[in-house]
């Protein structure tokens, strides 16, 4: 049983941490392992991501080049850690802007209601009757193209779904008898929303999170493939997939192995989404 | 000067592009450290009386009349300066205890939080308020407690939790909307027996919503009969049992089943009227045996300490 030790940040204050259960710790195992060796990548990699070698294009792996090399010949491995870096700064930069400001959005809408959830959700249904390739190419045409654009046009993409998802449980939310108690003890609308709304919502936009932190890694793929991402020859993991898919039938490593380093991230942020997710509802933890 | 006083509230709703009164002119005080009870069957306007001293109508409803607290009137000062009372002077208690609680927060902070936010205490020194408003709760090992989620405890805890968030700023009224019907009957005595010591302790004052005249008989100085609307008897809870003067009061009392009675069950004929096809007059007059045409122009709420609104009873 715990005692009367008091958590003292902010953080704790409104999301309880239960403790993490073996596969969040797998997930965080390999996230910060990917994370340390992508930022690691210039001393690390083997190769310079850019330097081409016309010799020895497309080859299989062998010694030299573990995971073979691409059209240009440049190395695999050291563009997948280049890219790595670059792709996770990306995912996980836009993903966190849609987080904050579509929940945000999401739970501004269902508690208020009426035309303000009205005019927003409108909003949000108009961003996502796009395609996200056609929003973001939008954005970015629009804004021009340098890594910070590529950011806020991805996050626009995304943001619609997490003021959906933040919105349908508000609504519910704010109907229960809890948040009659908030307001009968005088607390204002921002920190019913803030204090006793958000607690209950997160846990399921953070799931999502770590899904669409994996669209957004695409997102930037697409952008690229069609020249308004980030400018090759800087690599990317999505704009390898796209450059290796003109080979796919004779070389096909040469989009597998980004591929599977996507997967990766996507698995292992999925498994700390799931591990959050625990953590935030007291229910779901082992604590008694 | 009575700590709460409420003058000719006047509660409309607006239905089919009419306005109609759900509470129809009410007036009474609560005295300092005093239990006021207002009973009355569901759809009475109980209720909205009570969400209505604490503003928290729905932007739909018309409210007249005036609700002085402390010489304010509640009802024209700003949404900010109400806000700023609201937990903190006046507090209130609802009726399900097992979803007044916010599932995901901690008991501690639930308790913590008005402390902060109205007396601006530290969260270390609100925490020690906390635990000391568990222990008057009567809450065993309330360190413990103070840690735990809601869903750790039973209904007459979580009702105790409420109890102590309603109290934590020392309010000077406490309205509690039926506080105890979700709860089984001992837990139930020991809930009020709990909120008549506080009251002694704290100097607090009362008001209790319900339909349930045992709680009445238990707890309350004053009860205030509600009736379609009306306020039609006011008394103090000995002359109220024992000589009730309302029609309706006294038929609302024979309709109860009592142990020491062995004869039948009573119960008032007919309906309330909607609210769109009320009587002019009195509006228990439909249903009253003892009704004359008299009862067709609206009675005033007439005596002093025995407060009847009835044609019949106005030399009591």
């Amino acid at each position: 049983m715990r005692t009367d030790s008091l958590n003292k940040r902010f953080f704790s204050w409104v999301f309880n941490l239960n403790p993490l259960t073996a596969l969040t710790a797998l997930g965080l195992v390999i996230f910060s392992l990917i994370l340390v060796v992508s930022l690691a990548a210039p001393i690390v990699a083997p190769y310079d991501p850019l330097e081409q070698n016309i010799l020895n294009r497309l080859q299989g792996a062998s010694s030299d080049h573990w995971l073979g090399t691409d059209v240009f010949g440049r190395d695999t491995l050291s563009r997948i850690l280049h890219g790595a870096q670059i792709s996770l700064v990306i995912g996980l930069t836009s993903t966190g802007i849609a987080l904050v400001a579509g929940t945000g959005l999401g739970i501004v809408a269902g508690y208020y209601g009426g035309w303000t959830d009205i005019v927003l959700m409108r909003l949000m249904d108009i961003l996502l009757a796009f395609p996200t390739l056609i929003t973001g190419l939008l954005i970015v045409a629009v804004l021009g193209t340098n890594p910070i654009n590529i950011v806020i046009a991805i996050a626009i993409t995304l943001l619609p779904n997490f003021a959906r998802v933040a919105r349908a449980p508000t609504i519910t939310l704010k109907e229960r008898e809890f948040i009659e108690s908030c307001r009968a003890l005088g607390y204002s609308d921002i920190r019913i929303m803030g204090v006793h709304i958000l607690p209950n919502v997160i846990g399921e936009v953070v799931v999502l999170a770590s899904l669409w932190t994996a669209s957004a890694i695409m997102i930037e793929a697409y952008l690229s493939f069609i020249g308004l991402g980030v400018a090759p020859p800087t690599p990317t993991l999505g704009g390898m997939i796209r450059q290796g898919l003109e080979n796919i039938l004779d070389t096909p490593w040469v989009t597998i192995y980004p591929g599977f380093a996507v997967m990766f991230i996507v698995l292992a942020l999925n498994l700390i989404g799931d591990g959050v997710r625990d953590a935030i509802d007291p229910k779901a933890g082992g604590r008694s | 000067m009575s700590i709460l006083s409420v003058r000719d509230l006047k509660i409309s709703f607006k239905l089919q592009g009419a306005w109609h009164p759900a509470v129809n002119g009410i007036s009474f005080d609560v005295e300092r450290n005093e239990t006021v009870c207002i009973v009355g069957e569901s759809g009475c306007g109980k209720s909205i009386t009570a969400l209505s001293i604490m503003g928290l109508l729905t932007p739909a409803a018309r409210l007249e009349g005036a609700i002085e607290y402390n010489g304010q009137n509640l009802l024209e000062i700003s949404e900010k300066d109400l806000e700023k009372i609201r937990g903190d002077k006046l507090s209130m208690i609802f009726q399900e205890p097992m979803t007044s609680l916010n599932p995901v927060l901690k008991i501690g902070q639930q308790i913590a939080e008005p402390l902060i936010f109205h007396k601006g205490l530290s969260l270390n020194d609100a925490w020690k308020e906390a635990k000391e408003l568990l222990e008057l709760v009567r809450i065993p090992d309330a360190s413990a407690r103070l840690n735990q989620y809601p869903h750790q405890l039973s209904g007459g805890m979580r009702q105790r939790v409420m109890i102590a968030i309603g109290l934590a700023c020392k309010p000077d009224i406490l309205i509690a909307d039926e506080p105890t019907t979700a709860l089984d009957v001992t837990i139930q005595a020991q809930v009020l027996a709990l909120l008549d010591e506080i009251r002694k302790e704290q100097d607090l004052s009362i008001i209790m919503i319900t339909h349930d005249l045992g709680v009445v008989a238990n707890i309350a100085d004053r009860v205030a009969v509600m009736y379609a609307g009306d306020l039609v008897e006011m008394a103090s809870v000995q002359n109220l049992f024992e000589t009730p003067t309302y029609p309706y009061t006294q038929a609302f009392l024979s309709s109860i089943p009592r142990a020491d009675r062995a004869d039948k069950l009573k119960p008032i004929r007919g309906q309330v009227p909607p609210i769109y096809d009320m009587p002019e007059g009195c509006r228990f007059s439909p249903r009253c045996d003892e009704a004359t045409e008299k009862c067709n122009q609206k009675p005033v709420l007439a005596g002093k300490m025995h407060q009847t609104r009835c044609w019949m009873r106005g030399e009591v």
